[in-house]
């Protein structure tokens, strides 16, 4: 009896169950569409600005002065520290990259 | 090859395809009635609720089509969702108590509507889970093995819950014949 009593009985086919449902996937589909065009044009809005902010700098000149300002042997240690470090890492390369 | 005619799978492939919707069209057609009807039962016969969370499911389907593996059949995918949907619901509002109150009169049904309406009225009596091990097992008519694929419970558990709900229900029946 209980599995008489459960089983579907109706058959529930209709239009408009489908036709909402396709208003709504077309509904999402432009909601999403439009969130994502907006967050497309900020990101577009804020590389323009970056653009226009590197483009006003003189950067090449500013690191001379920076160059300039600075200890002309502290930069000298630190670029042979660099190299340094580079040549031991290519020396051991292998056995990094075995760890 | 008319579209009807075509499987599951056929069907999955060519909405996935596809731009047009008629073959996702199609499988809704050809799974609306299950998936309301579970959802009617899970909601105990809230039919705004269950209508709302099968066109939920209906659209995450759409969305996760891709994902599919023909591996397990459509129709526990879209179950799985549909469960998935129900669980959310239930964790956001919990509005699906228990109600032991009641007295439920079984008659003999004189439509498939009464037949509908008597069946989610005891879906009231059973906890979250027995009705959906329940649902799936009497009504969808799955196996103990795809109940577990579909909710994620223990095998164990399935049929534990299936054999309390079957005894709640069955002291239910014998009651109400008591008493007419």
């Amino acid at each position: 009896m209980l599995e008489r009593l459960l089983e579907y009985h109706q058959n529930l086919i209709s239009d408009e169950f489908i036709q909402a449902l396709l208003t709504r996937i077309q509904k999402r589909y432009q909601t999403r569409v439009l969130v994502l065009g907006i967050f497309s044009l900020l990101g577009l809005a804020a590389a323009l600005i970056a653009v226009n902010g590197l483009l006003e700098l003189n950067w090449y000149r500013s690191f001379e002065q920076y160059l300039t300002d600075m200890n002309l042997t502290m930069v000298a240690s630190i670029v042979a520290a660099i190299g340094f470090i580079g040549f031991v890492v290519w020396i051991f390369n292998e056995e990094i990259q075995a760890f | 090859m008319k579209f009807s005619a075509r499987s599951d799978n056929e069907l999955v492939a060519l909405a996935i395809s596809s731009s047009d919707q008629k073959a996702f069209t199609l499988i809704v057609e050809r799974y609306q009635s299950m998936i309301r009807q579970f959802l009617r039962r899970l909601t105990a016969g809230d039919y705004h609720l269950s209508d709302d969370l099968a066109q939920e499911t209906f659209i995450l389907a759409y969305q996760k089509l891709y994902t599919y593996k023909a591996k397990g059949s459509l129709k526990s995918w879209l179950h799985t969702i549909a469960y998935r949907q129900f669980l959310k619901q239930l964790k956001q509002h919990k509005t699906l108590e228990l109600d032991d109150g009641q007295t439920i009169l079984i008659s003999e049904p004189q439509s498939a509507l009464e037949a509908d309406l008597l069946a989610e009225k005891l879906m009231l009596r059973l906890s979250p889970d027995e009705r959906v091990v329940m649902t799936l097992f009497m009504s969808a008519g799955m196996s103990h093995s795809e109940i577990e694929a579909v909710t994620q419970m223990p095998l164990g558990t399935v049929k534990s819950h299936i054999q309390r709900a079957k005894v709640k229900l069955h002291k239910l029946i014998d009651k109400s014949q008591l008493v007419a």
